[in-house]
């Protein structure tokens, strides 16, 4: 009996541990209309990026797909110029 | 009759190098405009957009002052532009982009502005646990979005089996 009621708490904690993924509001770069990202602005991207220089999923940072693209984009020109690191 | 290239604009990044040469600002930017002038583009802004540490080494140099402009070029003088920042030895590195129009000053300080508003609404309604590194997992430790391990009356899986 309470190998039975020790599974379901796990799925259950298993389910809240998912969940966080699933409700969120749009990117945080669509809320600003007349937004550019652009690879000179040295300090967000790398808020977005790792210790190690990758960029962050979009599961975890929330960006739509348009944003994380323009954002791949600019971290590679940023990378490119030596503003960013290729390896942390 | 030949037809008349039309002239696009551009935004040029020059990255160049100082330290050994010991020149002065005004001559490197007296080369970086020369470069521009030779290929026949027409420099619309030109400014020095800043003096920094490199994330790496590049031409086994650590520093390096970057050149800003933007300018309206012929489609056919990009190539030579190329060519010419590929065999100066005070630019390390170039990056051209071609633009739709050229931003106002007043355009650009405002994107930047936007840019920083939005990061820092995206940080508050993420909470904590938001860009540290440490990966997609483990985040939110303690929240109670988190992960939650099962009460202390419980048993953890594995412990009832064996008894």
């Amino acid at each position: 009996m309470p190998k039975k009621k020790s599974r379901i708490a796990l799925a259950r904690a298993r389910q809240r541990r998912y969940r966080k993924f699933v409700d969120r509001g749009p990117c945080r770069f669509c809320r600003k209309l007349d937004l550019v990202i652009d690879y000179k602005d040295v300090s967000t991207l790398e808020r977005l990026c790792s210790q190690q220089g990758k960029l962050f999923s979009r599961k975890r940072s929330g960006n739509c797909a348009r944003h994380q693209r323009q954002l791949k984009n600019a971290v590679k020109q940023a990378r490119y110029l030596g503003l960013l690191p290729f390896v942390g | 009759m030949t037809a008349e290239v039309a002239m696009r604009p551009y935004e040029a990044m020059f990255l160049v190098y100082n330290k050994e040469a010991r020149k002065t600002h005004e001559y490197l930017e007296e080369h970086v405009r020369a470069l521009l002038e030779k290929v026949g583009a027409k420099v619309v802004r030109f400014h020095r957009w800043d003096q920094r540490q490199l994330a790496y080494e590049v031409k086994g140099q650590r520093e390096g002052i970057f050149y800003l402009c933007y300018l309206e070029a012929r489609t056919d003088a990009i190539g030579a532009l190329r060519r010419e920042a590929e065999l100066s030895e005070l630019v390390l590195r170039m990056l051209l982009l071609a633009l739709d129009r050229i931003p106002s000053e007043e355009e650009m300080r405002r994107r930047s502005s936007t840019a920083e508003e939005a990061m820092r609404e995206g940080e508050e309604l993420r909470g904590e646990g938001g860009f540290d590194g440490r990966g997609d997992r483990r985040r939110g430790r303690g929240g109670s979005r988190g992960f939650e391990p099962s009460p202390a009356g419980e048993p953890a899986v594995g412990e009832g089996a064996g008894s």
